[in-house]
């Protein structure tokens, strides 16, 4: 008790170092809140006008500059010049550049996609085999979304290196499908029947106009390309609906979707293939 | 036993506790009162005989409801501009000349705007067109916008036809300002900035003129807000969602090539 009541304790009593501790104390307390509140302020205010992307971008220079200002000024408190920091950031730069080179890649990586905006946050994306929806584009990777909610990470270096699909780029989506009937049906019938469908559906857009191709001789069926087009917030919904019309309609009119099958036959078509029972003797 | 009311648009009594039914043109509608809530069903008699069962079994039909605290008087149907530009594509080929202009009438669909009164305040329910119109794109396919789908003969006159009482009729001026001969495929017809007007049962929107002023040129929209003046004693009945107090500059016409069919489709 003595020891911490004694001179030693009682030196850092003093005005100077009090005020020392107040203004640091301040940057922290006042300073990094209000940089917060600033840039969340910012976010909201910019989302009225600007996308999302822009919005965010907003928010980070905010952050970004806040803690820079913040961190100088408390070097400023300690005696540290700025220039002399400077001097030295770029000695410590380099060395601290040779051992992240990964990170500084994604770095730079994360400033071409910003630039270039081949998504933007809210754009659905497909990256090798994941497909989700863009959270944030941050300084060394984008975080997405999953359709199943799960958190994927990816650094920005693998997105400039690897195709990227933005699925909600155009406002208009074609659905396509592959429909086979069964090799007694009538074609007309069947593209009859096909066009009925897409203009009954309310979610079908009249143009750019639904397409029925005959595309091939299928093994088991005659096989057609529907193509139908949607406002891409309707094109799940449309999927979904057209194919169970699909079923009900074809239902309906005696159109057989007909399931992978083989004939076998032998010789000639007409005859049955040749099965004849023999008797065994018993050993 | 569904209501088919000469008398569409105005106040109509919804006995509580009873399920009341409408048909108008396409649209069957069902409304139903309590004390504590009103509750309403539509469908369109083409969408198909299923429609119809559901409708009548009185068990699967999609409703949808508002909490009502008050007696509601009565149900007010009026009549509105579909929520969407209507694409209007004529019938047969129509051509514009270099300098040419014209005026043409177009028949086009109206929604049914549908509100409760409870003692002297009416409350807006919902919009539900009346005919059911398909969805069609307007634009490139970078850029563009939903729109209704429906087709015109573009007469250069019309009868008012009472037996249809949801179609209005929209007087539309066509020029020709470019230095081309203009094909006219489709019009996208910005019905937000329309007004709707009533003159002896039949409705009217004020005249819309449209300039073409080049392919790669928007064209110039402006709308007279006023009733047209072949007609008499005419009542304003819905005025516009947006108003245009000059002129707008839009894409309003299109072309084949925007939507390039078979070369889109055929690309695997």
């Amino acid at each position: 008790m003595d020891i911490l009541l004694g001179t030693d304790f009682e030196k850092y009593l003093t005005q100077d170092y009090l005020s020392l501790v107040l203004r640091i104390l301040f940057w922290i307390i006042i300073g990094l809140p209000l940089v917060h509140i600033t840039g969340k302020w910012v976010k909201k205010l910019s989302l009225k006008n600007f996308s999302a992307q822009q919005s965010m971008v907003f928010h980070k220079i905010i952050l970004y500059t806040g803690y820079v200002i913040i961190l100088f000024s408390i070097l400023n408190i300690f005696g540290l010049k700025i220039a002399t920091l400077l001097g030295a950031a770029g000695i410590v730069g380099i060395a601290v550049g040779f051992a992240s080179q990964t990170s500084i890649s994604n770095i730079i990586s994360g400033w071409f996609l910003i630039a270039e905006k081949p998504f933007e946050v809210e754009d659905v994306i497909t990256v090798g085999s994941t497909s989700g929806v863009v959270l944030s584009i941050d300084m060394l990777s984008i975080k997405l979304r999953t359709f199943d909610n799960k958190y994927v990470r990816i650094p920005n270096e693998t997105i400039i290196k690897t195709e990227v699909v933005n699925i909600t780029r155009f406002p208009i989506r074609r659905v396509d499908l592959e429909i086979g009937v069964a090799y007694k049906e009538n074609i007309s019938h069947v593209k009859e029947v096909l066009t009925c469908i897409a203009k009954d559906d309310p979610l079908c857009l009249n143009e750019p106009e639904p397409s029925i191709l005959f595309a091939r001789f299928g093994n088991s069926a005659l096989e057609f390309n529907f193509r139908v087009w949607a406002v891409k917030d309707d094109w799940l919904t449309l999927r979904n609906s057209i194919m169970e019309e699909i079923k009900k309609r074809f239902d309906e009119e005696g159109i057989e979707i007909p399931f992978p099958h083989v004939s076998l036959y032998s010789g000639s078509v007409s005859k049955p293939f040749p099965i004849s029972i023999t008797n065994q003797e018993s050993p | 036993m569904a209501k088919h009311d000469e008398k569409l648009w105005g106040q109509h009594t919804i006995p509580y506790h009873k399920i009341q039914k409408f048909k108008l043109a396409d649209l069957n509608l069902s409304l139903y009162l309590s004390e504590d809530e009103i509750k309403l069903a539509h469908h369109y008699s083409s969408s198909g005989a299923q429609a119809t069962t559901r409708q009548d079994s009185g068990e699967n039909v999609i409703w949808k409801r508002w909490p009502v605290s008050g007696e509601v008087s009565h149900i007010q149907f009026d009549p509105v501009l579909p929520d969407r530009p209507l694409l209007v594509k004529p019938e047969s080929s129509l051509y514009l000349w270099v300098n040419f202009k014209s005026k043409f009438f177009v028949r086009i669909p109206i929604a049914l705007k549908i509100s409760m009164i409870i003692g002297n305040k009416s409350t807006e329910l919902l919009d539900i067109p009346i005919i059911k119109l398909s969805n069609t794109w307007f634009g490139t396919f970078q850029k563009g916008e939903v729109c209704y789908s429906i087709s015109s003969g573009f007469g250069a006159d019309i009868e008012p036809d009472k037996s249809r009482p949801f179609l209005a009729i929209c007087p539309l001026r066509l020029k020709n300002d470019s230095r081309e001969s203009l094909l006219v495929d489709k019009i996208c017809m910005r019905s937000e900035h329309f007004s709707l007007f009533q003159s002896d049962s039949q409705l009217w929107t004020d005249e819309l003129t449209i300039i073409y002023k080049g392919k790669n040129e928007t064209s110039q929209i402006s709308v007279s807000g006023k009733p047209p003046k072949r007609i008499s004693g005419a009542t304003l009945v819905s005025k516009p969602q947006k108003i245009l107090k000059k002129s707008l500059y839009a894409p309003s016409f299109s072309s084949q090539k925007d939507l390039a069919g078979p070369k889109v489709f055929v690309d695997k």
